[in-house]
């Protein structure tokens, strides 16, 4: 089945006002229905690149185009927001609201959505974010940060943009959040159909979640495709200072055993060597 | 990561890095700062301060400051100037002259309120322009620096140095709750002049409880590195890289000894000769002469 582009970038370079030249020139497409994370290291212009796909920085020259939306002209930001979300790394950054309804209802407001459906997609984002009707009253700032994160990304939700960026939804997060967090983005992916473009450090998350890889340095794309191809370049991503999950590194150095270089889970690094267990020794 | 033109990011700003300003030595521009600033308090004639603007606009130029930035300052410098020209209307000063330039009901514009008002309100026009200028133009170190070497106590320019610092953090926010707000569809510029201040409002909820919750990291930073607020380490003096590595040049020396010897000037022809009070200037005489024929 052929996918439809839903972002293509082209050309895209941006400056700083100070004059860094964060973004050196990429083109690159996204398809509708994708999971995609953003790797490299800090300062390779991760979230400079998402918060140029979204329009809040205004690329210096290049094209983008979200759903058929030319982001760098448009001057309806109305209009970009209802298809591109970006939820940003802080929480605290994003929340204004006096209570956690508000907070949820104030994008669709802002798009003069009718009151009452503006409840409807507010009941449903919460529902989706897993914040309950019993805390609606409650100040958003008093709630402990992963509540926090998930009011942030509710309110994105309530505008139900085709894709959603989420800047390092797990940093700072124990485990057991960091599951949630991403057990959440990959239901929005898998059953409401969202394309999600997350930016992490953490590549057992990558490992785990994402279904292509972008990595970056220096403000360009060094690699990209689905995640075993990208892991299973060792060199290349030596060069961008990313270290593969332990299972793909020990895969890797098993490779003279027979073991594929692109394992990205230890289930399937049990399977291989299950089957190379039945071979007969020597062969 | 590679530059297209160079700009170094001051307090409220950028200029570019090879700025004429950065060639000064932090004192001589701290001193800069306070003549161009604060002179301009003692002066009472209109003329010589807009004088002082010009200058000041000048300096602007030179050290190429970006002029237009200056076009967000304008609502704040034409409310200071309505409130001013309010006050002095409804509580006017010095009425026994009884020059009236025109009357709103029971309330009488008097001429002498009129001219202090204007007096004022170029002062203040001068002090703000001069701050704009110099927190344009210098990093929070060049402050810090300027202040170390004028001898201020360690306190003073250490509790400068952290409003500098929380100022920045805080500009910083801003900035990104404005991102954020825009990734959920606001668009500032359909909102009504009541609703940009409402709108305001706001922002000052995330503002505030980022700030409270950074103050409390700074303090517990401060207080794991054994901070005490004193100049003294062990009894000798503290140490000062940056101190050290900045030395006033010969231009540095010249500009001081020009700005203190200008600040003397003025201070005695203010104090003893008098020149600059609103009633002896040539503005506030001719004024009165066209008007009232006096
Ligand atoms: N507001 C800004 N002004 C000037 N330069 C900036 C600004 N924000 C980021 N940069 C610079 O742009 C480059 C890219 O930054 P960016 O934040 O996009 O990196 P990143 O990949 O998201 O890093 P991290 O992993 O640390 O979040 C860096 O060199 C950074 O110093
Ligand atoms: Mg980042």
């Amino acid at each position: 089945m052929e996918k439809s582009k839903i972002i293509e970038v082209k050309d895209l370079v941006f400056c700083y006002p100070d004059g860094t030249k964060a973004i050196e020139d990429i083109s690159i497409d996204f398809y509708d229905g994708e999971f995609i994370a953003f790797i490299g290291t800090n300062g390779c212009g991760k979230t400079t690149f998402s918060k140029c796909l979204n329009g809040i920085l205004k690329a210096t020259s290049g094209t983008i185009k979200v759903n058929g939306i030319d982001v760098v002209h448009t001057k309806d930001c109305t209009e970009l927001v209802k298809n591109i979300g970006y939820v940003f790394q802080n929480p605290d950054h994003q929340l204004f609201n006096n209570n956690i309804y508000d907070e949820i209802a104030y994008a669709p407001r802002n798009l003069r959505i009718p009151e009452d459906e503006v409840k409807q997609r507010v009941t449903e984002a919460a529902a989706i974010a897993g914040v309950t009707p019993e805390v609606f009253e409650e100040h958003p700032f008093f709630q402990v940060k992963g509540i926090r994160q998930r009011i942030a990304i509710a309110s994105i939700l309530s505008l139900r943009p085709k894709v959603i960026i989420v800047d390092e939804p797990t940093t700072g997060q124990d485990y057991k959040q960091s599951i949630e967090v991403m057990e959440f983005l990959k239901m929005l992916n898998e059953k409401h159909g969202h394309t999600i473009i997350i930016i992490t450090h953490e590549m057992d998350i990558v490992a785990e979640y994402a279904k292509r890889v972008v990595v970056m340095t220096g403000g360009r794309v060094l690699s990209e495709g689905s995640v075993q191809e990208v892991f299973a370049q060792t060199e290349l991503l030596e060069k961008a200072n990313i270290k593969p999950p332990q299972v793909t590194r020990l895969a890797q150095r098993l490779e003279s055993v027979g073991f594929d270089n692109n394992i990205i889970s230890p289930e399937k690094m049990f399977e291989q060597w299950r089957q190379l267990a039945k071979q007969p020794v020597g062969k | 990561m590679e530059q297209t033109r160079k700009m170094q990011r001051t307090i409220i700003g950028y200029i570019p890095a090879e700025s004429p300003m950065y060639a000064l030595h932090p004192v001589a521009r701290l001193i800069l700062f306070l003549a161009t600033g604060l002179l301009p308090l003692f002066i009472e004639a209109p003329e010589y301060n807009v004088l002082f603007i010009i200058i000041i606009f000048f300096m602007l130029k030179y050290s190429h400051v970006n002029l237009s930035r200056l076009k967000i300052f304008l609502p704040m410098m034409i409310t200071v100037g309505i409130i001013i020209n309010l006050t002095y209307f409804f509580f006017p000063i010095n009425t026994e002259e009884g020059l009236i330039i025109f009357s709103i009901g029971r309330f009488n514009a008097h001429f002498h309120s009129f001219m202090w008002a204007m007096s004022i309100y170029i002062r203040i026009i001068a002090l703000l322009l001069a701050s704009i200028f110099y927190f344009s133009t210098n990093r929070e170190r060049d402050i810090l620096v300027g202040f170390r070497t004028l001898g201020f106590p360690f306190i003073v320019s250490y509790f400068f140095g952290l409003i500098l610092r929380s100022a920045g953090i805080f500009l910083e926010d801003y900035a990104i709750i404005r991102e954020a707000e825009q990734a959920r569809g606001l668009d500032v510029r359909n909102l009504s002049f009541g609703g940009k201040v409402k709108h305001f409002s706001m922002y000052l909820v995330p503002l505030f409880t980022l700030s409270i919750r950074k103050c409390e990291d700074i303090s517990i930073g401060l207080f794991s590195k054994g901070t005490e607020l004193s100049g003294k380490v062990d009894g000798k003096k503290r140490p000062d890289y940056l101190k050290h590595k900045m030395k006033l040049q010969r231009t540095d020396k010249w500009i001081i000894a020009t700005i203190i010897a200008a600040s003397l000037a003025v201070v005695y022809f203010d104090l003893v000769v008098d020149s600059f009070s609103l009633e002896n200037a040539w503005l506030y005489r001719t004024l009165r002469h066209t008007w009232f024929n006096l």
